[in-house]
């Protein structure tokens, strides 16, 4: 009877595993069989040209600050051997979804409106003797983001970036939380260009709305200086092809909420706890960009901020003695990350106004929590007037019989 | 769990590597197109407001100009005159035929369209330049070799 239940058993085993592999071989070998149907006739090829400006692309990038001593500020409960650690991880799709380009009425531009998405999952860990154990907080984002160009001097740029973090620890509790971003670009010239705007942000550590004024000195495909306060202030330089050199200061930060289950003196079990974080990071990046598929970048610097425990956001303001702020003692931040590039797009090449579209959504579009993940889609510029390692095949097409005499 | 990063940072390095060394005809291409656009801005001494409205359009027709030539690299893969029926004979001439009367409309449909953006000494200055381009592109070519 025992025989015969295994065998049936076994019997069940391979049918499943039958089916499954039935299922898989199809998958795999149904682009062909379908191709060597549909070959009985010859078809044309139509021609296709890229539908976007902007290539799809994936990047992971990674944060992190060693043990820091909290300083408190004043009104704060002072503390003795009080440490703060802070890492980041954080993984996003980059994708444009609709791009419609179309001719000005006097036929001298091209006019373009692009919808791009943005989905961003950050896990971020904070270690702390304030609290009793290191607590993870996962926040993902998903922003869609509107950007026109009138193909010549103005575009707008429009980012909505819903977001929801949670504490792992006890992930009941959900914060959801909106951002936005709203920027007018004037590229006056190949080296000039000014912008206006405001932002909906978190950045700060909590829920501001703060104007945007920036302009940006030197090409972006060259050496260039690029202010957008409050977002980041930058001096660009490309070394040769394949290398960015970029000294930079920026913020980054985050809100979380969280059930608290422990007692520190000032924060009471069982209460619902805000905690703010932010950071101005004051440093240096190199970004290497391997192909127009792949790029990675290594940051490094010093940073300061600041980080407030609450008992909840509304107690904030009638009961000033919850709210506990400390300083972080200055010092030294990691960062790096690698970006995928996927497809085909447009060419820009010389399109000054389209190098500000996508300078406006790498360092705005990503996330609300300031990730910068390089304006690696910019070409380089061909200074030296020649093709490395220029091969027959590249130039075939070009070639007339005329061309050689 | 381990076994999971393992086999995840495994299966990363090898995208790496892939990406990386993935820079073969885009990488190129766009090594081309950076240089057509110094040479061409050079030639044609455009200034910032030219430049501004021509590189789109001009983009937008090197674009299409591509299109037209992979579509017409890919049929000509599938038929080898040697050994083709003549119904193939018929198309690979078809196909040939059809390239050049739509690179020409092309020319012709953007070239008017030049004229919005250019004042018409440059646009018939562009003209030159790009078979000076080619004839640069040929001289490097030949210099390499």
């Amino acid at each position: 009877m025992t025989t015969t239940l295994n065998l049936m058993k076994i019997n069940k085993r391979f049918n499943f595993a039958k089916r499954f592999y039935t299922i898989i071989l199809l998958l795999v070998f149904f682009p062909f069989l379908s191709f060597a149907v549909g070959n009985d006739t010859i078809k044309k090829n139509k021609a296709k040209v890229p539908k976007h400006y902007i290539k799809p692309s994936l990047y992971i990038s990674w944060y992190g600050i060693p043990d820091r001593t909290l300083i408190p500020r004043i009104d704060s409960i002072p503390l003795d051997g009080r440490y703060y650690q802070f890492t980041q991880r954080n993984i996003g799709l980059n994708a444009p979804l609709y791009t419609c380009t179309w001719l000005s009425t006097d036929s001298s531009k091209i006019e373009s409106f692009q919808l791009i998405t943005t989905i961003n999952s950050t896990k971020e860990r904070i270690e702390s003797s304030i609290l009793n154990e290191p607590r993870t907080f996962r926040r993902t984002s998903v922003a869609l983001k509107g950007i026109y160009s009138d193909g010549g001097k103005n575009s707008y740029f429009l980012a909505i970036a819903p977001f929801s973090s949670f504490d792992q620890y006890t992930s009941a509790r959900k914060g959801s939380r909106l951002a936005t971003v709203f920027i007018y670009n004037r590229t006056v010239n190949e080296k000039f260009s000014y912008r206006l705007g405001f932002m909906r942000t978190f950045v700060f550590g909590k829920k501001l709305a703060l104007p945007i004024i920036g302009f940006r000195y030197g090409r972006l495909d060259g050496v260039n200086f690029n202010m957008q306060l409050l977002r980041n202030m930058s001096l660009n330089m490309p070394i040769g092809k394949r290398f960015y050199y970029s000294i930079f200061t920026r913020p980054i930060g985050s809100a979380y909420s969280f059930k608290n289950d422990f007692n520190t003196g000032f924060l009471n079990k069982g209460t619902t706890v805000e905690l703010r974080r932010w950071e101005l990071l004051t440093g240096m990046t190199f970004t290497y960009r391997a192909s127009s598929h792949f790029s990675m970048f290594l940051s490094s610097g010093f940073s300061r901020g600041y980080v407030a425990f609450a008992e909840s956001a509304q107690k904030i303001a009638i009961k000033r003695d919850s709210y506990q702020e400390y300083k972080l003692r200055q010092g030294g931040f990691l960062n790096f990350g690698l970006n995928f590039y996927f497809g085909k797009s447009k060419q820009i090449n010389g399109n000054y106004g389209m190098y500000d579209v996508l300078d406006l959504n790498s360092t705005y579009g990503n996330d609300d929590n300031n990730i910068n993940i390089g304006n690696t889609q910019i070409p380089a510029q061909n200074k030296a007037m020649q093709v490395k390692n220029l091969q027959y095949n590249d130039v075939k097409d070009l070639m007339n019989e005329s061309d050689i005499y | 769990m381990n076994t999971i990063y393992k086999y995840l940072i495994i299966t990363v390095m090898i995208a790496i590597g892939g990406f990386a060394t993935a820079q073969t005809k885009a990488d190129k291409k766009e090594q081309i197109a950076s240089f057509r656009v110094a040479f061409i801005t050079k030639e044609l001494s455009l200034n910032s407001k030219e430049a501004q409205l021509f590189w789109p359009v001009y983009n937008e027709y090197q674009d299409k100009l591509e299109a037209l030539r992979k579509s017409r690299r890919k049929e000509n893969r599938k038929l080898t005159p040697e050994t083709m029926t003549d119904q193939e004979s018929e198309l690979f001439i078809e196909n040939e035929t059809d390239f050049k009367v739509n690179e020409a409309n092309l020319q012709k449909q953007y070239y008017a369209r030049f004229k919005q953006s250019l004042p018409i000494k440059k646009v018939a200055l562009l003209i030159k330049a790009e078979e000076d381009f080619k004839r640069e592109l040929l001289k490097q070519l030949k210099d390499k070799n």
